[in-house]
């Protein structure tokens, strides 16, 4: 295949990449969120939504969209650090009942791994970490991948990658508890019925994540397999609002309704400020 | 620090203001059902800001946000009490005396609180406590951020006020823990309209020719109102009422506040 040599001032690297694949990867990524935004609809009512439909393309999404912009390797480690930790925060969360709360799944979500975790969740972990590390790069250092920072500075991302991504949690849990009926909450709890713990075991499970893959990026070489332009970089944030969106008009119960535009649509806003906004770097 | 010109207006000002501030506080003292420490935290704030603004950016832009915000929060929300055109609510005795039913403290709250806000969007947006930045379209999307991030503070302040300090009262409840829906739209509105003049105003005061020159602050100090709005958010996790409110201001608050902070031990704010 021919390659091209380019120099990205989003990625701030040289990059070698082939054209055709680039096209072949971007017409796939257009396509897969436009059938995204078809599926979420928000005239359905909730408890219809195909959640596990907008859930595998989404995810497909994000994956394709990983390695377009880190490459193979960086995308496929992250994809297996999530999906390692989550799966094992998850299968012990059910089991012990202390990582977020006493809880389990219903059927709603099957086919479940091991009678326990369903197979989409550790895939919707991936689907909201990832637009949550695009934002937290953004929000920290101005740029959406690429910088080796030290330590301490990945762990500070980090804890903006978490609170980031479990901000979509305040929202998504009331509706996939008192109407989707996914998971039960077998002690109930203080906010709208889950208990605070499930948000302390959220920011926690996920900055172990955002952690650990911060870490081993260092060792791996970034080899984005496309130009990284802000046309592209957005896909997985339409996402990430469209969530926020679907939580603001159709959210259940009707309290929680006024919550994400301040929690998901104030991360969201302050992301494309720091990308499109004057003294970034011109697209 | 302070140009000669009009030098000792902004402290006359402070001075007329801590005055009136402590009588309205030692009249709260003789009114039955006022709560003079919620009184107190929004005067000492309010002078706070006061302070620090004159030494970030001069007396006289100090003044015309002060003078915008207070009195554009006091007419907005005296207008919706009387006429009704809002969701219905008032406010008790607990936040002190009241003119036209509106407690004459609660413009200093939104004084300093849109002043935190105002400069915590400057540090994640531009990478400084002062906006010089943008066009037209940029300084609307400067204030639309001002707002979320003012009105993030009220998805705990409010349920607080009307169910722990029973401070002001929805004569028809709502939805959101007691809350009308509708309460934050008029917040976003309000706040929006209140930053989009505060940061006209000041682009216009900055840009004059006699304008003084902004006196040199330490970047820490100049972080100031972050630290003041993270303080706010800390407190509702700690006594937040209803229960439920104690989980979201660590998200609704503190992601701006990361966002904020990590900008401001960045040499020029980060950007390259």
């Amino acid at each position: 295949m021919k390659t091209l040599i380019h120099f990205d001032r989003h990625l701030e690297q040289t990059i070698r990449y082939s054209p055709a694949l680039e096209g072949v990867l971007l017409v796939a990524l257009d396509l897969l969120l436009l059938i995204l935004l078809s599926i979420q609809g928000y005239r359905v009512a909730l408890d219809r939504l195909p959640f596990q439909a907008m859930t595998w393309t989404f995810g497909t999404l994000v994956l394709i969209h990983a390695c377009y912009l880190l490459g193979w390797r960086r995308a496929l480690t992250f994809f297996a650090v999530t999906l390692a930790i989550s799966f094992l925060a998850e299968f012990a969360g059910v089991k012990t009942g202390l990582v977020f709360g006493p809880y389990h799944y219903t059927a709603v979500l099957a086919p479940l791994i091991l009678g326990t975790v369903p197979l989409v969740i550790p895939v919707a972990y991936f689907m909201a970490i990832w637009p949550s590390y695009l934002m937290a790069n953004y929000l920290t250092r101005g740029h959406p991948a690429g910088k080796h920072p030290g330590v301490p500075a990945l762990l500070y991302a980090s804890l903006l990658t978490a609170l980031v991504m479990t901000a979509w949690d305040l929202t998504m849990d009331p509706v996939m508890v008192g109407q989707v009926k996914a998971w039960v909450w077998e002690t109930g709890g203080p906010y709208f019925g889950i208990p605070f713990r499930n948000y302390a075991g959220w920011v926690l499970t996920t900055f172990t994540i955002s952690s650990v893959y911060r870490l081993l990026e260092r060792r791996i070489p970034m080899k984005p397999l496309g130009r990284g332009h802000r046309g592209f970089i957005i896909l997985p944030l339409i996402g990430y609002g469209a969530l926020c969106l679907g939580d603001l008009l159709v959210g259940f119960p009707l309290g929680t309704r006024v919550i994400a535009p301040f929690t998901m649509g104030i991360a969201l806003l302050a992301t494309l400020m720091r990308m499109y906004g004057p003294g970034t770097h011109p697209s | 620090m302070l140009q000669p010109k009009g030098r000792h207006l902004p402290y006359i000002c402070l001075v007329v203001l801590a005055l009136s501030a402590l009588l309205t506080w030692a009249a709260a003292q003789a009114m039955p059902g006022a709560q003079p420490g919620l009184i107190l935290g929004n005067i000492l704030f309010g002078l706070a800001a006061l302070v620090h603004g004159t030494y970030l950016m001069g007396g006289k832009r100090t003044l015309a946000f002060f003078a915008l915000t207070c009195g554009l929060a006091f007419a907005l929300e005296m207008l919706s009490i009387s006429t009704g055109l809002a969701t219905p609510y008032h406010y008790t005795a607990a936040l002190g005396p009241r003119l036209g039913g509106v407690a004459l403290v609660v413009p200093l709250g939104w004084y300093f609180m849109l002043y935190s806000s105002h400069c915590l969007v400057n540090f994640i947006a531009e990478g400084d406590a002062l906006s010089t930045r943008g066009g037209p379209l940029w300084i609307l999307l400067l204030a639309l951020l001002t707002a979320l991030v003012m009105t993030a503070w009220d998805l705990t302040l409010d349920p607080f006020m009307v169910q722990g300090a029973r401070a002001w009262v929805w004569d028809q409840g709502g939805p959101y823990l007691g809350i009308p829906l509708a309460n934050y739209l008029s917040w976003v509105e309000t706040s929006f309209i209140l930053a989009v003049a505060c940061r006209l105003v000041d682009r216009e005061l900055a840009a004059q020719p006699g304008a003084s020159p902004i006196p040199a602050m330490g970047r820490w100090w100049s972080a100031y109102p972050i630290a003041v709005y993270a303080l706010v958010g800390l407190s509702d996790v700690a006594v937040g009422q209803p229960l439920a409110t104690r989980v979201l201001s660590p998200f609704a608050m503190g992601i701006p506040v990361l966002a904020g902070l990590v900008r401001v031990w960045q040499p020029g704010g980060g950007d390259r």
